[in-house]
């Protein structure tokens, strides 16, 4: 008797049943973890986090003619994702992130690849073509700017430098902002008063650009005061110093008087450009990036012009508050892949050279410089305030025991008290202090730091 | 052989023990794919958020330290979570209440013979088949201050433009997005009525009843299993409130939490942004552990008041008892 007479028709039955839920169970338990964060995984392949609108199938199509034997998979940027799929052991090889705020937190939990074993060998580029600006993207352990790299500049700005709308200024007899002398924050709001325009409870035109209580924002604002938010060994937050409270003052004047979008009178396009090129506000909080977006639109181009990062004491600083970039995950299973196709976008490939000829950005590399546009008006002016701002451009010490968003997210929650009077500033200021503080704590007791 | 007897050796041949895992092997595999699946896909990681909640995990750490019930006593010392309930209580007795009775009365309407009755049954149910996400960006386009049509129809009659999407307005605009899906109760309870036997109507009607006695004492009394039904299903799915609320926020990616109006900040919201905005791992699944709690008393209480209130034609404690 052979073995498959053994076998009856029920235990068949049950094999084949048993075989097909957990087959069934398989596929599920796949679909789960690709929907819940998880990336379905090509063969060979690697999985980016990244924007689409950046890294469009052209660039994909461009790479992967190259490198066949390297897809890719592009998953939409968003930072609740990532998170998800950090926390459930399934990061992308490469993600998008700003590496001003998130280097440290992302180098000290050891999230990211040290690319200088890489770049050493690197055969198309040269750690002396690497703009300087590239240093955001390093950690020594202790603060931002020495130490190993984690992450490459896709394209950066000063990101509180703002873009104004010259017939708006005009048309309220208000001087045109210049090159070399940048406007205060009183100023900007006492400007945005005449050239906020309201009809039958809607606004037509916002005189400012949309402002909001971050944590990027507030540090740049006290650095011009010579001062900061985090203590030196960045474990603490304080806003209740004088300059702290200035800024956060400001922030509630803006609301309280109504001249741009806040977090309690919120722009519906959730970001500047659309009303900015709809005429419907007449600032745009922008560095030299935006100068892309207005390219698209010749109307908006005969209008928009770059102004410096206004001041609200008595030192210039223009800073970048993002230094957005690509970084590997130290978890990829294919790190020499990962790091060609780091390189080759942010720096050495044919897209690299399209963004800066369409001014999306200051190139990642020096030799990049010269391609950038100034053929229209408005490009060459930009390029001569961007110029002038550099000599002004500092990185801002962030805490590696938080992520930026929930200390943003924690000052946000306060605002709308404080907008409305229920909280003083004072008030304000020591409730963030301490909600801040408390994320801090917890991330430095993961950490194994004692605060 | 008689069905008594059918049952019995039916009863014998599959019960287990007597004959061991061989009897029921068959069963047990022919449910596995849902039994893997709910083990691997519910049982795990509500265990794995229960294992989380004593710890103060961000998400992220390698390390997760063991802290006991600290998070279970931070949430119930924090006035954000009492907060972000009683919002969501107040979400729950406003919807709920209309939409079963917004249901019912327009299901009674739709039943009665008049011109146009699929026509009208379509448009009544076509908001609920409409996909939520897309309901809630129209509503929210609608509802804009300078550009929504809501205050362009109110300023023909002079008004001046209200800012629907911040302050405590932002509520009406939920509360508006939460009704416009009447319609799934609607197409429940039409399908109840008519199911209420006809000749009970006309006893009532031999008997001397109105239209509001016939209503009251038969109609009502017939359907109100499903009625019932439609109680607890509501009542959980609004305090589950979470994407038209998210939805409603302002901004988009990862500020889209942040921004949420206090007004809107109903506990899912806040859950989310405490897993997701704050990193706190431990601390969200210990809310989302109490927030189960919550969710199962109130069940319990709706079904201790339903089992009072709620007629069965057929009487589920006697049913195959013999008389």
């Amino acid at each position: 008797m052979n073995a498959l007479n053994n076998v009856s028709r029920r235990s068949l039955l049950s094999g084949a049943a048993l075989f097909a839920g957990f087959a069934a169970a398989g596929g599920l338990t796949g679909c789960s973890a690709s929907g819940a964060g998880g990336a379905a995984k090509k063969s060979g392949g690697l999985t980016i986090m990244g924007n689409p609108g950046e890294i469009t199938q052209e660039v994909i199509d461009a790479w992967v003619k190259d490198h066949p034997e390297v897809p890719i998979t592009l998953i939409k940027d968003d930072p609740t994702r990532l998170n998800a799929m950090m926390a459930a052991g399934t990061p992308p090889d490469l993600a998008r992130s700003l590496g001003a705020i998130s280097t440290a937190n992302l180098a000290s939990r050891g999230l990211a690849l040290d690319l200088d074993p890489y770049l050493a060998k690197s055969s198309t580029l040269k750690e002396a073509d690497l703009a300087k600006i590239n240093d955001v993207w390093r950690w020594d352990g202790n603060k931002q700017g020495s130490g190993p790299r984690y992450g490459f500049v896709k394209d950066w700005s000063q990101d509180s430098m703002f873009w104004y709308n010259t017939e708006a200024f005009a048309a309220a007899g208000i001087p045109l902002p210049t090159a070399d002398k940048p406007l205060t924050y009183d100023q900007l709001l006492e400007y945005a008063e005449p050239m906020t325009k309201r009809g039958g409870g809607k606004v037509e035109q916002y005189g400012l650009f949309a402002t909001a209580p971050s944590i990027e924002n507030l540090s740049a604002m006290v650095a011009t005061t010579n001062g900061r938010i985090f203590n030196d060994d960045l474990t603490k937050a304080d806003f209740t110093s004088p300059e702290a409270r200035q800024a956060l003052q400001w922030h509630i004047d803006v609301a309280k008087k109504q001249v741009g979008y806040t977090l309690v009178d919120p722009n519906p396009d959730g970001w500047d450009w659309p009303p900015f090129d709809a005429k419907r506000t007449a600032m745009a909080l922008a560095g030299y990036w935006f100068g892309g977006m207005v390219s698209t639109n010749p109307k908006t181009a005969e209008f928009a012009r770059l102004a410096p990062a206004p001041m609200m004491g008595s030192k210039r600083v223009s800073p970048t508050t993002s230094a957005t970039g690509y970084w590997i995950s130290s978890k990829t299973e294919m790190k020499d892949e990962a790091y060609a196709f780091l390189e080759w976008y942010c720096c050495t490939g044919p897209n690299a050279k399209v963004r800066a000829q369409t001014g999306v950005g200051m190139p990642s590399v020096t030799t990049l410089t010269s391609e950038l546009p100034q053929a229209l008006p408005y490009q060459s002016e930009a390029m001569k305030v961007q110029k002038n701002e550099e000599q002004y451009l500092q990185v801002l010490p962030f805490s590696p025991y938080a992520q930026a968003v929930a200390v943003s997210a924690a000052i946000a929650e306060l605002f709308p008290r404080a907008a409305t009077g229920e909280l003083s500033v004072g008030q304000f200021a020591d409730q963030a202090t301490t909600a801040v503080n408390e994320l801090l704590k917890q991330g430095m007791e993961l950490a194994g730091k004692k605060g | 052989m008689s069905t008594q007897s059918l049952a019995k050796y039916v009863r014998s041949r599959n019960r287990p023990g007597a004959s061991g895992f061989r009897g029921s092997g068959a069963f047990y595999a022919f449910i596995s794919p849902w039994l893997i699946g709910t083990v691997l896909l519910t049982l795990f990681p509500l265990g794995y958020a229960l294992w989380i909640s004593f710890t103060n995990w961000d998400g992220i750490a390698p390390n997760q330290n063991w802290i006991g019930l600290k998070n279970y006593t931070d949430a119930l010392s924090d006035p954000r979570m009492w907060a972000s309930l009683q919002r969501t209580g107040l979400l729950a007795l406003a919807v709920v209440p209309v939409t079963i009775c917004g249901g019912l009365a327009l299901a009674l309407l739709l039943n009665e013979k008049v011109h146009w009755r699929s026509g009208l049954r379509m448009l009544v149910y076509l908001p609920a088949i409409v996909p939520p996400v897309a309901a809630t960006l129209t509503w929210k386009l609608l509802f804009d201050r300078d550009s929504g049509a809501i205050n362009g129809v109110t300023a023909i009659f002079g008004a001046d433009a209200v800012s629907w999407m911040s302050g405590n307005t932002v509520f009406v605009v939920l509360l508006v997005v939460m009704l416009w899906g009447i319609g799934a109760g609607v197409l429940i309870n039409l399908a109840a009525l008519q199911d209420v036997p006809a000749e009970l109507h006309e006893a009532a009607r031999l008997d001397g009843a109105n239209a509001f006695t016939a209503f009251w004492h038969v109609t009502l009394p017939s359907i109100s299993p499903v009625l019932l039904f439609q109680v607890i299903t509501t009542t959980i799915g609004v305090l589950q409130t979470f994407v038209p609320a998210l939805l409603l926020s302002p901004a988009n990616g990862p500020a889209a939490i942040t921004a949420v109006p206090e007004a809107n900040r109903v506990f899912m919201v806040d859950v989310y942004a405490q897993y997701f905005a704050y990193s706190k791992y431990g601390y969200a699944s210990a809310m989302l552990w109490l927030f189960f709690l919550v969710i199962l008393v109130v069940t319990i209480i709706t079904f201790k008041i339903g089992g009072r209130t709620v007629f069965y034609a057929v009487d589920p404690s006697k049913e195959g008892k013999e008389g």
